[in-house]
């Protein structure tokens, strides 16, 4: 059974302050937010306020409710928390060195950051990742799919292009291909596709996933062809790629786009192949621009190129500015990103051609995320931001697979979600799924297994008493930003019991299931 | 697990009282504030369950979105309409009296026909325990597998900024089948469904037999109390959903998933959505107070080789509708004719439904009208319901494509919410819509 859901509203509109402060404004002012198509005496108790909250069964608490945000004081720490899949003390020390743009200057520039040693464990550890497609595909599907994961799982928790991996894992999403249904393709389509252009070119981008084997089979583009082609891909390219559902295109515009890509297709190992007797050669109209009827002399080339220039008119679409801005403000700095940011990212956008660097850094200012709320963290996130606190490394995880997969339990295995939206990235989703999330945090305290992974109790016996492993908890788990009811409830927990190894794991597991170490 | 741990229960929480008493909510929160789970756990729940405490005037509801757009004319064909023939020449169900000994529809009257994958849904179907509506959905056009079913799940069509879901709301707005249920409501899934979204005591559990934080057990007590302590202070809906999940833990803990019989010989597929239609019986039957659940049932996205009859480009879609039929006739035998304290009605829904005709891959695009089930011993089925069938002749076809929508899905959930659920908030449950009844629910 599929238990895929939708993720949330994706159709950009104008936000207030209001808005944006939601969460922090807690359970007892948002309950005051009604649907205004309701009238408020029949409201206030049934309607539960929007954005996905609800009416609280138990009474608010008095210790005051509050987006967890409010603790953070530091900007660059705010940051760190955007741009990386968790606080790392190297990483954070790295940031205060360079400072704040200088900082998001450097995880801009992936390319020039050497993360060569992880790449070599990963060949060495994960073969199957490192083989051409012609050869992948002869592999044993399951295998490709679970060292493509590791893989992900590997460069998630240690590359130091962290930004990078925050984007790959966006664009996934943005341009989701299950691997239920596609296989070694997305290995292929994650490794030439996405990863080379996530922090490059969204025209580029768009491109490269447009000639994708995995996309053109994923969304049955690959076997389309005239005289009815089938209008999947060209429904979605539309729909989620670009223009976003309200931006402005037709139905008719989908069966035009779907005559327009017929041909477009591939080869057995998944390289993009244009196949002439699929292609609809008769006239079109898309988008207002009218194709003319070919001849049946045109080329190959010719043909194809009719599909090159729809996916111009997308780019060139000022829905798409739009809509790709949005989905990127949501996922860098908010669930529901003020319009006014999404207008400097679509203007930012346009100006430079579609440059994903310069629109991060247009939302990343830290004017934008000092008033941004927290974001709470999708199963992913948590989970690795968890193994980069416990300080693991290559050497104490030396294979990954055990805890992915224990992990895969809070609901999002990569490289899965069934339909082509992505994973959703909402609180009201994933925070109904908490016992998962603290099985994973007490499977992960636990381990201690020279060949799974390592977690070292003593790292956090430093000075060795309580108290040190309560301030070695909120430096590497919070670097410093603890808020002070955790401390004194952690360290209730901890002096509850003998002050020893099996203790002291327990207590870190409560720190990664602990509600503040959610957010991010 | 279960059984011992009852014999160490103490009684002290349903002293005095012979027949269903609920765990006092108090009890459950005790919890957070030092009672050891151990000591709140289940001397009520045999009680409970023998007690049959029945409430007949009400259902559970069992909610199943199937997700993708289901081709509703591949599940219940219309071969009397021979436009269906000429729109589909490769894939269309062939008539129940087509010749030869090939697979082929099986009549629901002189009209519709389920298709063989269908056909174990047949038993349900002449009980009269099955409605199948016909060219129905929504008003909204888009054709959008995201928006189509964002406004289903939330009820109002076209409006991204209604708050929660239609049975949240349901459940918002009714007093609960039992006030100390520490839940109310689950969706078998890995994230809150929207249907659900706004439901008090509600939450996401993928698999039920599986919900415990794991660990030490010496310490599991003192760790989920640390736990629900700590969230108490956290901003909703993760508050309280992390109370209501250490709630439950205990509870679900006392059912014995595993080990649960289905009655009158039910066999569910041991596929995924046969487990979960399984344990939904099992939750049902241990009588907790948990009266709606809503499970995703997906991938009929078919855009080629759909594959709807045994044998044709493999069977896919033909394999699906087999794996759903045969869990809901498992589900209907076991829980609808089976003996439980309540009522149960199943609604089952997707997003929309597929082009009439086929397209050159053998499969089909996003298109409006489909098929929705309701099934229950309260439904007034063993029909195939319309508001006049609006014909696939391409002069009848919306956008010159599509069956037409001529009946609001709205119609048939409002009268199961407010005849078969008990709530006459339709206008909260469904805002701006004056819903017409259609007698899909007997008294």
């Amino acid at each position: 059974m599929s238990t895929r859901d939708r993720d949330s509203d994706v159709t950009p509109r104008p936000a207030s302050r209001r808005d944006f402060f939601k969460l922090g404004a807690g359970a007892l002012a948002t309950a005051a937010v009604v649907s205004p198509s309701v009238s408020p005496s029949a409201t206030l108790a049934a309607q539960p306020p929007r954005g996905g909250s609800r009416p609280s069964p138990i009474p608010p608490t008095s210790s005051g409710v509050q987006d967890a945000s409010r603790q953070w004081t530091d900007p660059l720490l705010r940051l760190v928390r955007r741009v990386t899949m968790g606080l790392e003390p190297g990483e954070v020390a790295l940031a205060r060195r360079l400072g704040y743009n200088g900082y998001l200057d450097y995880q801009l520039r992936a390319a020039a950051i050497d993360d060569s040693a992880l790449e070599a464990t990963i060949a060495a550890r994960l073969p199957l990742t490192q083989l051409p497609a012609a050869t992948l595909r002869t592999q044993d599907s399951n295998e490709v799919m679970n060292q493509l994961a590791d893989a992900s799982w590997y460069r998630a928790a240690f590359a130091k292009a962290q930004l990078r991996e925050r984007m790959v894992e966006f664009w996934t999403d943005h341009f989701n291909i299950s691997i239920d249904t596609v296989g070694f393709l997305k290995m292929v389509d994650d490794r030439e596709v996405i990863r080379p252009h996530a922090l490059g070119n969204f025209g580029t981008l768009l491109r490269a996933t447009a000639h994708s084997g995995a996309m053109l089979r994923y969304l049955d583009q690959n076997t389309s062809r005239t005289p009815t082609p089938n209008q999947n891909y060209a429904r979605e390219i539309m729909e989620l790629h670009t223009m976003g559902a309200d931006g402005g295109y037709s139905q008719n515009d989908v069966a035009e786009l779907s005559r327009i890509l017929t041909g477009w297709s591939m080869n057995n190992d998944g390289t993009f192949r244009f196949i002439r007797s699929y292609h609809d050669r008769n006239a079109k109209t898309f988008l207002g621009r009218a194709f003319p009827a070919m001849a049946t002399t045109a080329t190959d080339a010719q043909m194809k190129a009719e599909g090159d220039t729809a996916i111009d008119l997308l780019l060139a679409h000022p829905s798409t500015a739009r809509y790709v801005s949005y989905r990127m403000a949501r996922w860098l700095l908010a669930h529901e990103p003020p319009s006014a940011v999404v207008d400097a990212t679509a203007a930012a956008f346009t100006r430079t051609n579609g440059d994903i660097a310069t629109m991060v850094r247009t939302i990343l200012s830290s004017k934008n995320l000092t008033a941004a709320p927290a974001k709470y963290k999708r199963p992913f996130h948590l989970a690795i931001s968890s193994i980069r606190a416990l300080g693991s490394d290559l050497t104490t995880v030396p294979n990954i697979r055990a805890v992915r997969q224990q992990a895969d339990r809070m609901g999002m295995p990569l490289f899965r979600w069934a339909q082509p939206d992505g994973y959703p990235d909402t609180v009201a989703w994933w925070s109904g799924l908490v016992i998962t999330r603290w099985s994973y945090a007490q499977y992960l305290s636990a381990l201690n297994s020279t060949t799974v992974m390592r977690v070292n109790p003593a790292l956090f016996r430093v000075p060795d008493n309580p108290d040190g492993v309560i301030g070695q908890i909120d430096t590497r788990f919070f670097s410093g930003e603890m808020p002070v009811s955790l401390r004194t409830a952690l360290l209730g927990y901890l002096r509850g019991g003998t002050f020893n190894d099996t203790r002291v794991r327990e207590t870190l597991s409560l720190a990664m299931s602990a509600q503040e170490y959610q957010w991010y | 697990m279960s059984r011992d741990l009852n014999q160490d229960m103490s009684d002290d929480h349903v002293a005095g009282c012979d027949e269903y008493h609920a765990l006092a909510r108090r009890d459950f929160l005790q919890i957070a504030t030092g009672v050891g789970v151990a000591a709140l756990l289940p001397a009520w729940l045999p009680q409970v369950v023998l007690a049959q405490s029945s409430n007949g005037s009400r259902d559970i509801i069992v909610s199943i979105f199937l997700s993708g757009g289901t081709d509703g004319m591949s599940l219940v064909a219309p071969f009397g309409d021979p436009a269906y023939y000429t729109g589909r020449p490769t894939i269309a169900i062939p008539r129940p009296d087509a010749a030869g000994t090939g697979p082929k529809g099986v009549a629901l009257d002189d009209f519709f026909a389920f298709s063989p994958g269908m056909a174990p849904l047949m038993p349900a179907y002449s009980t009269g325990d099955l409605l199948v509506a016909h060219a129905t959905g929504s008003v909204d056009t888009s054709r959008s597998h995201f928006d189509a079913q964002r406004y289903m799940e939330v009820g109002k069509p076209r409006d991204p900024n209604i708050a929660g879901g239609w049975l949240g709301r349901h459940l918002a707005t009714s007093t609960p089948l039992r006030s100390d249920a520490p839940l109310r409501a689950l969706g078998l899934t890995s994230g809150l469904p929207r249907t659900l979204e706004g439901g008090p005591r509600t939450l996401p559990i993928p698999n039920p037999a599986n919900f415990t934080i794991g660990g030490s057990g010496t310490t599991a007590t003192a760790r989920t109390q640390w736990l629900a302590q700590n969230h108490q202070a956290a901003v909703n809906p993760v508050a309280a959903n992390a109370l209501d999940s250490t709630n439950t833990i205990a509870l679900l803990q006392q059912i014995n998933f595993a080990g649960y019989r289905p009655s009158n010989g039910a066999v569910y597929p041991t596929s995924s959505f046969g487990n979960a239609l399984r344990s939904t019986a099992a939750l049902i039957k241990a009588d907790v107070g948990v009266e709606a659940i809503h499970a995703f049932n997906g991938g009929w996205d078919t855009h080629a080789t759909q594959g709807p009859l045994p044998g044709l480009d493999g069977g896919f879609m033909h394999n699906k509708m087999l794996d759903l039929s045969q869990s809901l006739a498992a589900f209907h035998a076991d829980v609808v004719q089976g003996t439980t304290s309540y009522g149960v009605t199943v609604v089952i829904i997707s997003e929309f439904g597929r082009n009439a005709r086929e397209n050159g891959d053998r499969g089909t695009d996003h298109g409006r009208g489909n098929v929705v089930f309701a099934m229950g011993r309260k439904i007034n089925g063993g029909r195939v319901l319309t508001n006049g069938w609006p014909g696939l002749a391409r002069e009848n076809l919306e956008a010159g494509q599509d069956l037409r929508v001529t009946l609001d899905h709205r119609d048939i959930m409002a009268e199961i919410v407010q005849n078969r659920l008990g709530n006459p908030n339709l206008n909260i449950v469904f805002p701006d819509y004056t819903p017409r009844f259609r007698n899909v629910t007997k008294p």
